[in-house]
């Protein structure tokens, strides 16, 4: 499974802000955002504790 | 099957105050000691011979010269953040002086209440230890008053510190030295109204050197990057200390596992832009550490907004403790190292450096002023003299600056 490179973290990441700059769960959407990455790099399932947000957001930006 | 066996399990409170606790599950091959081998005697010989000082004393040269190398920003901003954090730092080092202001309950341990108390202010780290006076800075000995340390950490913004490094990883850096100390003279005047005395040690004030003390306190271990790694931050923290004569019961030091993982991870040793850090441990005044190599980080840290990389890229502080050591004992992988998420950085006008690349510098990038004042200056006038074009102003010039420089009084104050 390849890996995020810069370009598709940088646009995960820019959603994010786009939509949630202002909002208090900003914060939290990056440590998930961060984390969900790193698992699905290590060819992992994304957890539950994930937010449905960030889970779909991985899934428009993951590398083909 | 999980490729690693759990030797134990780390219950921690949660990261905010009222959050669930937290499990690290420690494997059997990261199983090392609570908090860091050591040993006493050497610590107490080094301590007698070379006792510690502060770094704004023994290298306040490249302290002064820091801010010639400081983009436009940064310089005004330091001059912004060192405005505002003053009177919090002058309220700080006079603390100790100030009577209790209640009564003290007769025989009961204030240890549970101080930390509730510290949690509910907003400190992600809580923890007690004795105050080491081996750590303590030689210029601070006279002013230390009381043999109890309240460990303190407060979280830096976690947004904010995954874009270093940048002026706004810069803000959350310095931002949270402000907020951590207008908190602990609250805390103080807490403890004070307990009817105990307390002294703030400020972060930007440090009487010692803290870390040894927050790992005898179990709040976390020593990172192969030179910092402390706590459970829900890593090194993304801001230390601080209050002692006090309140009765207090000391916590235990505890083994995160953090000592053999580092050396399994390296990914701060190996994203280190100025080659900085070092694989190997090495036995540093009696202790067992990887220790970092100043000359090759101070200059990058001047000049590029703090640098601080190895913070960046830890991965216990990107996800936290708890997933990166399950991961490792699932899969006996480190979570996020190979990758550009974990491992990329972008350095300003040098560009991107992802995974396996590193910027080059200039030989002379790294020269820059070493040890106190007098004697970087002495150091200068000599080569002036060894190359024999010192010429009689120089000869009066070095005196008028040596005059100076012992006109002015040393200051342990500073950008730790």
């Amino acid at each position: 499974m390849p890996a995020f490179k810069k370009e598709h973290i940088d646009a995960l990441f820019d959603e994010i802000e786009s939509h949630y700059k202002e909002k208090p769960e900003r914060e939290q959407l990056h440590r998930d955002a961060h984390l969900a990455i790193a698992l699905h790099d290590a060819g992992r399932d994304l957890p539950d504790s994930i937010d449905d947000r960030v889970a779909a957001l991985i899934a428009k930006h993951k590398p083909d | 099957m999980p490729a690693k066996e759990v030797h134990h399990v780390v219950t921690r409170p949660g990261r905010l105050h009222g959050d669930p606790d937290y499990d690290i599950p420690v494997p059997e091959d990261l199983v090392t000691t609570p908090g860091i081998r050591k040993n006493d005697e050497d610590v107490s010989f080094y301590t007698r011979v070379y006792p510690l000082e502060s770094q704004n004393i023994e290298k306040a040269a490249d302290r002064e010269w820091v801010w010639t190398v400081y983009t436009p920003e940064v310089f005004e901003y330091r001059e912004e953040h060192d405005k505002a954090n003053k009177p919090l730092v002058d309220a700080a080092a006079v603390s100790g002086e100030i009577e209790p202001t209640g009564t003290p309950e007769p025989g009961k341990d204030m240890t549970e209440t101080l930390r509730l108390r510290a949690r509910e202010l907003g400190f992600g780290e809580v923890g007690f230890t004795r105050f080491d006076r081996h750590y303590a800075y030689t210029s601070k000995r006279k002013w230390i008053k009381y043999e109890h340390a309240i460990c303190l950490a407060l979280e830096q913004d976690y947004c904010q510190t995954q874009t270093i490094p940048s002026l706004d990883a810069e803000y959350a850096h310095f931002g949270t030295y402000e907020i951590e100390g207008a908190m602990a003279l609250r805390l103080a005047a807490y403890i004070r109204e307990l009817g105990y005395r307390a002294q703030v040690h400020s972060p930007n004030d440090n009487s010692a050197a803290y870390i040894p003390m927050f790992v005898e306190a179990g709040l976390g271990q020593l990172g192969a990057n030179g910092q402390l790694l706590s459970p829900h931050f890593g090194s993304r923290a801001r230390l601080m200390l209050i002692t006090t004569d309140a009765p207090v019961t000391y916590d235990e030091p505890i083994d995160y596992g953090i000592h053999e993982f580092c050396q399994k991870c390296q990914v701060c040793v190996n994203r280190c832009p100025g080659r900085a850090l070092v694989k190997e441990k090495v036995w540093w005044r009696g202790v067992e550490k990887n220790k970092l190599i100043y000359d090759r980080c101070r200059p990058v840290m001047a000049t590029y907004e703090g640098c601080a990389v190895c913070m960046k890229v830890c991965p216990v502080q990107r996800y936290g403790m708890k997933p990166v050591m399950e991961r490792y004992v699932e899969t006996g992988e480190i979570l996020g190292k190979g990758t550009d998420n974990l491992e990329g950085y972008e350095l300003r006008d040098k560009g991107y450096f992802g995974p396996g690349e590193l910027p080059k510098f200039e030989r002379s990038f790294f020269d820059f002023p070493h040890g106190r004042k007098d004697e970087w200056l002495f150091h200068q006038f000599k080569e002036k003299l060894q190359n024999e074009d010192a010429s009689a102003e120089d000869v009066d010039e070095f005196v008028t600056s040596l005059q100076k420089i012992l006109a002015e009084s040393q200051t342990t104050r500073g950008d730790e």
